[in-house]
């Protein structure tokens, strides 16, 4: 139920917000200081996220219900070059392979066969070996060789499905996708929203 | 208050209305409140408001609200001698309340111009454009009543461009959201005039209804708070309670069956199990939308009417226009957090009449919103040189706060050949022909949606942006509004419904949607459709007590 989980989130946001503040105080002053050659899991923030997504992610899907293991690694693999975990958590912190596996099994069957068929040939242009055991630049790659093709569209939209849409669908696990662009689904909000309308909201003030 | 109805299929109603939407639902409040025994039959699922989520994959791809094409599928075509393929081409609403339900609520009224366009501007070639037989002043008190029951929050008289009227808005604005702050200043720079939205939200509580609580999932969504006022939150149970209406969902209407004498008796439709029913009634109201109406009249061929129902115009399916518009991005230094609240706060209409000079026909109107949800944003936010998947794209998604976009909404000028028709190959789930759409944008209409972005991307500019892309429009995108496709008017050689909406062949058949309208307006139609439903429901009453229907 939406509005539940999302007075939820308010709670917890409220009670963590010093502490996160505090944080992000930290993250900037390093960025600030030429950080920029910093990997982003040494940042606490993302470090937390990770944990808590890494967590889940073993203990309530052990296994997929529609990829094969090999499968598995290989979808994840192209999820990872489609939003990579460079910056801060991407698709595999995000948990998007879960989604993906769900939608396959629970409510888009219809769609297996594109995604099979895709992975089958995928792997059969990365031998010897997997797609997922290349290098990255061979990756990316073969990726843009795919680019126009049905498997790689549907990979795309279902990895940032999976990485941004709502985590009651098994992907976006912890909001880790919309705590990146800076997105929050509390069910409710008051004015001011934005920096301009506030600022005008003041000078308003000022005037009277 | 009067228990609900429930009517037998057996039972003659005195109306059976096809379509709980914005034209339907407006006609079962007013129709039932003046005595009328009615049936609605939605085809689509009652959903309570309590179910609503906030899940883009639910909306979009599961399609909870709108026509699922992996049941009803679409064709499209761009000439009438191409071959047609299936192509996601129509979005509706379909579930009790329509498209009212999950729509932007940009609730803008027609100006006097729009009835009188082909008069006061001439012929287009290529264009059928037609006056309407009703006047902005015939509509005027309607607007106003559509404004006053449902709830409509905004500020009389702060566009310039605005068309008389005889009351204020019941409703003050919603607040100002930095999106249209920033149109504002960039309005101000170029001498146009950014003006609050007339948004069918409550900005206060209204009518027993809660205020807007700002959650951010207008478009496309329903409203858990039920401050958006639907057809499924206002009128719908209203005429509930009247205890003389039945709303029956997952009612799939396939035929309107007419006697020897050419009259209506009823409809058959597919129950919720897919078993075929039938609804008997005095007479039959059309409220589909301007593609499934079409579609039934025309699956309604008998031999009587070979070429369809209330087709003996050729009309009926002809001059679809089409939701239209460009949309463009900009990027600025401070967070917007645009996602916050209702779409649009803020809207421009010194468009609204292209100067001819330029060289083509049109006008236009624009909002500066929120138009594109995080995965939507990613998926579809960025122009097509920018990077689409990779490092460099995640880098780019990180400015979604900062963000916000212009639409353009841009009259589309009507085509005969645009058109719904019956795929002669493709069935739906159901077994029934499905809907074939014939469309290309008239020349002109493409230079104007140009015209348009041109001024959003100088609105953008001249606003601060730091960085704006355009988003292409060259391609036909699947539309929302539906709307031409059985055009009103006086003559019955050159339209499909009188200006009381009766159809011209079939006495006790009235059509009333997207689909009576003769211009596209500057492409929001909701409240014109209401408004000509609350006319409509008036003048059917009154031909009803005169025994004339």
């Amino acid at each position: 139920m939406v509005i539940s989980s999302a007075k939820l989130a308010i709670a917890i946001h409220v009670g963590c917000s010093m502490e996160n503040n505090s944080r992000r105080a930290f993250v900037s002053r390093l960025l600030a200081g030429g950080g920029a050659a910093i990997a982003w899991n040494l940042l606490p923030d993302f470090t937390a996220a990770y944990d808590h997504a890494a967590a889940q992610r073993r203990s309530s899907h052990p296994k997929f219900a529609f990829f094969t293991a090999l499968e598995a690694k290989e979808m994840e693999a192209i999820c990872e070059q489609i939003i990579p975990s460079d910056d801060g958590p991407g698709a595999r912190e995000a948990g998007a392979i879960y989604f993906i596996d769900y939608a396959l099994s629970q409510t888009e069957p219809d769609l297996q066969p594109i995604f099979r068929g895709g992975l089958k040939k995928l792997t059969e242009a990365s031998a010897p070996q997997k797609y997922h055991e290349l290098a990255a630049t061979q990756q990316i790659a073969l990726l843009k060789q795919m680019e126009t093709t049905e498997f790689f569209q549907r990979a795309r939209q279902y990895t940032i499905l999976g990485f941004l849409g709502n985590p009651s669908r098994h992907g976006n696990r912890n909001e880790v996708g919309w705590k990146y662009i800076g997105f929050e689904n509390p069910g409710m909000f008051s004015p001011p929203f934005g920096y301009y309308d506030a600022e005008l909201l003041s000078e308003k003030k000022k005037d009277r | 208050m009067a228990p609900f109805a429930k009517y037998n299929t057996t039972d003659e109603v005195d109306f059976v209305i096809v379509g709980a939407g914005s034209a339907g639902g407006v006609l079962a409040k007013e129709l039932s409140s003046n005595g009328f025994r009615v049936v609605v039959l939605e085809q689509g699922p009652r959903i309570d408001r309590g179910q609503f989520e906030h899940d883009e994959y639910w909306a979009f791809n599961l399609n909870a609200l709108t026509n699922n094409l992996r049941f009803q599928p679409t064709t499209f075509r761009d000439s009438v001698n191409a071959t047609a393929h299936l192509r996601p081409i129509i979005s509706y609403g379909r579930l009790v309340g329509g498209g009212s339900v999950h729509f932007t609520t940009n609730y803008w009224r027609f100006h006097e111009i729009d009835f009188i366009e082909r008069s006061k501007k001439g012929a287009v070639s290529g264009a059928g454009l037609e006056d309407w037989p009703i006047t902005y002043a015939d509509l005027e008190p309607y607007y106003t009543k559509a404004e006053w029951e449902l709830g409509v929050s905004g500020l009389a008289g702060a566009s310039p461009f605005d068309p008389p009227r005889s009351k204020p808005y019941p409703l003050p604005p919603m607040p100002i959201k930095s999106s249209g702050v920033l149109m504002e200043r960039g309005a101000k720079k170029l001498g146009w005039h950014a003006f609050p939205a007339p948004l069918a939200v409550l900005s206060q509580p209204y009518h027993g209804r809660q205020a807007c609580m700002h959650c951010g999932f207008c478009e496309a969504f329903g409203c858990e708070w039920g401050a958006k006022s639907s057809a499924l939150a206002t009128v719908i149970p209203i005429a509930e309670r009247t205890g003389r209406c039945e709303i029956r969902p997952d009612s799939y209407v396939s035929q309107v069956e007419v006697n020897p004498q050419g009259r209506a008796t009823g409809v058959v439709y597919f129950d919720h199990r897919k078993r075929e029913q039938r609804q008997k009634a005095k007479a039959v109201i059309v409220s589909a939308n301007g593609a499934e109406t079409p579609r039934l009249l025309l699956m309604s061929q008998s031999k009587q009417f070979p070429n369809g129902l209330a087709n003996s115009s050729g009309l009926v399916g002809k001059y679809l226009m089409f939701d239209t518009g460009a949309m463009s991005a900009g990027v600025f230094e401070h967070p917007l957090n645009d996602y916050k609240s209702v779409v649009v706060s803020r809207v421009i209409h010194d468009f609204y009449e292209i100067d001819p000079k330029h060289g083509f026909f049109g006008g236009a109107g624009m909002d500066a919103r929120f138009d594109l949800y995080p995965a939507g944003f990613a998926l579809g936010g960025f122009a097509p040189e920018m990077p689409q998947w990779g490092a460099d794209f995640k880098k780019n998604l990180r400015e979604f706060p900062r963000m916000m976009y212009m639409l353009s909404h841009n009259f589309a000028l009507p085509v005969e050949s645009n058109s719904i028709s019956l795929d002669p190959d493709v069935k739906d789930a159901w077994g029934l022909p499905a809907i074939r759409v014939t469309y290309k944008d008239h020349p002109d209409t493409l230079k104007s949606v140009q015209f348009m972005q041109d001024r959003e991307m100088e609105l953008l500019d001249a606003a601060g942006a730091q960085k704006s892309w355009r988003l292409p429009f060259e391609e036909r995108d699947s539309s929302a509004h539906l709307l031409g496709s059985c055009r009103m008017g006086n003559d019955p050689q050159k339209s499909v419904i009188s200006p009381e909406h009766r159809t011209h062949d079939v006495p006790n058949l009235f059509l009333c949607d997207g689909s009576s309208l003769v211009t596209s307006g500057r492409n929001q139609p909701t409240e014109t459709i209401q408004a000509l439903a609350f006319r409509a429901a008036d003048k059917i009453t009154e031909a009803a007590k005169r025994s004339e229907i």
